[in-house]
């Protein structure tokens, strides 16, 4: 086969069988590592410098993706192991590195989480943590929550999960007292920032008062005033240590939230409930209404006009979405919600992939598109790529894909476009600073979508049907 | 240049000195040569047409004024006959030519399975041409199995759906027929645009109670829910009228953006119009929010009283 017959074989039913029947190679997987998800989780604490026990060039990545997804200054260290401590185990590096990072960066806190290398030799976090102590490189009392988060297991979801219950663990002992009369709240591994923002105006609103499980909305969107600042914000350590006085902790995002869900089941005394994310008008409601069960407080007149806001959006945008295929990847919480929001406005979900799904995620959201007259021809795809995602696009096609930056050449190909919702999204600016949720992110995900349907419309007229009207 | 359309008033162009405009046009030797008064091409409606007209070999000569050009309309007069679309705007141009050319002229539409095919057929059996009018049978037969054939999937959802129509210049009977065709029932229907044989062509066609005078925002909607209606079509300022109270909608003005003549344009309306009455936004819509205090207000207490 030359070039050309090869670039339209891999467009045939046949490839696609093929392609589908692959087992031992992944072509460009959606998703990315766990210690990724835990120095995100890390930076939305206060002064806390995200640390990854590991070698420098994972570090460097990670910093380099979060940093042009958000368009903001991304710092953590590593403790740069390289073969030596492969051989001989990476305790000096670990001891060292926790004095340089304390000295040079003066942190509050240091998460640690650790790469590949540290994992497979087993390194053991707990005892270097108290040798470094008992050998006064830091304080006793100095904070230093750690999870095991090796690369080849899971995805940044279960880094973001096992980071954060390891911070909350270790700065709530011994600090239960009595009833704060606060919500918690744990954003999951979101990536639109505006959504942490659109959460707190919410809860304001209500007149809740609430604490943020890492609230990466200062850092990771924090202003130009001249000024590097390397701590501009986060959830205070003393406010997260009170998490455990809270009267109830909700998981905004289910799957990247399971294992610190469970740890607040077991041993905060409290109601622990993690939620779909409250993506579509329906999904808002509930959200609400939890927050009114579990507060007591009334929903204010204000938000009930901005949902009718968000409704009156969705009717004078419905004609452009109800009908239309859509093929959605990413991370199962987003992909959930978005599936949601398609279905609510009538649009039909065709391929549904995820990288980082799980069985659970599968039967569920197979509930959610069973309840729905337009969830009927919808395919799920787990633990898939973008290369059985291009596959599928070019036998089946759809109208839409939804997704990051990396679905663009899968998009390309097929002649659709691609709106992008998720992580990372490199090559669009500020779609992280408008929230996905709430009422405000119905609007726009519906602006998005209906928008870029008639872009394509206008795109595609000739000049006798290029109309002034849409 | 070819434009989607020119002002009515060029067709005037017509009844000045034509030995001013020089033409030669082959063409214009056919015997079965006809015009287009008052088809405007409005979204493209025309290119659902024209094809319609060669395929049965009816030489349309000039549209007035659809994509249409200068030369064109000079010539209009040696054409055989004139379809009139418009009956409203441009009579006076059909009469006009009927009066000094001795152009006869018929009064068609072409929204609908049944007012397309009798245009194509009042058009055919003015030539007395036993071979056109076979031809036009046989592609009316064709088209209309194929359309009915994508129809029926529409069809099925919108059978028994009632529509209150205030088209506000398209000819609302053609409406009202091409409506039928999808097994839509018109429960009303705003006429102040419309001339008074259209109104007795409505009247006919839904009865004389079914007729909306008064056309004002208050007195469509009472329309709406006094006839249990399940959809409005009308022009673009009722839109969101429609939309605020949770009614579908779709528009039928001259502003629209789809073009619905011809058979094509028929399975166009069917689609846009099952889009939006079975968007499950309404659902959404009609419920308050969980923990909503409903506040009966505006219009709201018109279809409160009503239902």
């Amino acid at each position: 086969m030359n070039c050309a017959e090869v670039a339209e074989y891999i467009n045939t039913k046949e490839y696609q069988e093929l392609n589908f029947k692959r087992e031992t190679l992944v072509i460009n997987p959606p998703k990315a590592c766990q210690p990724l998800g835990a120095i995100f989780c890390a930076s939305g604490f206060e002064g806390t410098l995200p640390f990854v026990h590991g070698s420098q060039g994972c570090v460097a990545y990670f910093r380099n993706n979060l940093s042009r997804h958000f368009r903001e200054p991304f710092s953590a260290v590593s403790t740069s192991m390289t073969e030596d401590a492969a051989v001989f185990g990476g305790m000096n590096n670990l001891i060292e590195g926790l004095q340089n990072g304390f000295t040079l960066y003066k942190p509050k806190m240091i998460a640690i989480s650790t790469s590949c290398m540290a994992e497979v030799i087993g390194d053991d976090l707990n005892s270097f943590v108290i040798k470094a102590r008992e050998l006064g490189t830091i304080p006793k009392d100095f904070p230093i929550p750690f999870a095991h988060t090796p690369s080849f297991v899971g995805s940044h979801i279960n880094g973001y999960d096992n980071m954060l219950k390891a911070i909350i663990a270790h700065l709530t002992q011994g600090k239960k007292e009595k009833k704060n009369g606060k919500i918690n709240i744990i954003p999951g591994f979101d990536p639109h920032v505006a959504n942490i923002r659109e959460i707190k105006r919410m809860l304001n609103l209500m007149g809740v008062e609430y604490i943020i499980l890492s609230d990466s909305s200062d850092v990771l969107d924090s202003p130009q005033n001249g000024n590097f600042e390397m701590y501009p914000g986060g959830t205070k350590l003393e406010d997260t240590a009170d998490s455990i006085n809270g009267v109830a902790t909700i998981g905004l995002q289910k799957f990247s939230t399971m294992q610190t869900i469970k740890l607040i089941q077991e041993s905060f005394g409290h109601e622990g409930l993690s939620i779909y994310p409250p993506l579509g008008i329906k999904a808002t409601d509930g959200f609400l209404m939890k927050i009114k069960r579990l507060t007591g407080r009334s929903i204010p007149e204000e938000l009930e006009r901005e949902r009718g806001r968000a409704v009156d959006t969705a009717t004078d945008a419905h004609q452009y979405i109800h009908g239309k295929r859509f093929a959605v990847f990413g991370d199962p919480d987003e992909v959930f919600g978005i599936v949601n929001f398609l279905l609510e406005m009538g649009g039909e979900p065709v391929h549904i992939l995820t990288a980082t799904g799980t069985k659970q995620f599968g039967d569920e959201i197979k509930v959610l598109l069973d309840s729905s007259p337009y969830g009927k021809q919808a395919n799920l795809y787990i633990g898939k790529d973008l290369w059985h995602l291009r596959s599928l696009l070019m036998t089946e096609p759809v109208d839409m894909l939804i997704g990051d930056s990396h679905g663009k050449w899968a998009a390309r190909d097929a002649g659709i476009p691609l709106v992008r919702i998720g992580y990372p999204i490199f090559d669009r600016v500020n779609l992280h600073r408008y929230p996905t949720i709430g009422y405000q992110g119905v609007i726009n995900l519906i602006t998005w979508i209906a928008n870029t349907f008639i872009d394509e419309v206008d795109r595609k007229s000739d000049d006798a049907h290029f109309e002034l009207l849409r | 240049m070819q434009g989607r359309s020119c002002w009515g008033g060029l067709a005037g162009l017509c009844d000045r000195d034509r030995e001013n405009f020089k033409f030669q046009i082959s063409n214009l030797k056919d015997t079965h040569t006809i015009n287009l008064i008052g088809e405007y091409n409005i979204a493209g409606e025309l290119w659902d047409i024209l094809p319609l007209f060669e395929k049965i070999g009816i030489n349309v000569l000039s549209k007035i004024t659809g994509d249409s050009t200068f030369k064109e309309i000079t010539y209009a007069h040696h054409a055989r006959l004139n379809l009139l679309v418009c009956g409203r705007a441009l009579i006076n141009v059909a009469r006009g030519m009927e009066e000094r050319y001795v152009i006869p002229f018929r009064e068609v539409s072409f929204y609908g399975i049944r007012n397309t095919s009798s245009a194509l057929r009042d058009a055919a059996g003015f030539f007395e041409d036993m071979v056109l009018m076979k031809r036009t049978e046989e592609i009316i037969n064709e088209e209309e199995r194929n359309t009915k054939r994508l129809l029926s999937s529409y069809i099925e959802k919108l059978k028994g759906k009632k529509a209150v129509v205030y088209t506000g210049g398209v000819k609302s009977w053609s409406i009202i027929s091409a409506l039928k065709d999808l097994g839509i029932e018109v429960t009303a229907c705003g006429v102040n645009k419309s001339s008074l044989s259209d109104i007795e062509k409505i009247k006919s066609l839904i009865g004389e109670e079914r007729i909306l005078k008064d056309v004002s925002p208050k007195n469509i909607l009472e329309a709406i829910y006094s006839t249990n209606a399940d959809i409005l079509i009308a022009g673009g300022r009722n839109q969101y009228l429609a939309y605020k109270e949770r009614i579908p909608f779709i528009d039928i003005n001259q502003e629209r953006h789809t073009p619905y003549s011809g058979y094509k344009g028929l399975v166009r309306m069917a689609e846009d119009i099952v889009k939006t009455i079975y968007s499950p936004v309404w659902e959404i819509a009609k419920k308050n929010a969980p923990w909503g205090s409903v506040k009966v207000s505006g219009y709201q207490s018109v279809r409160a009283k009503k239902v």
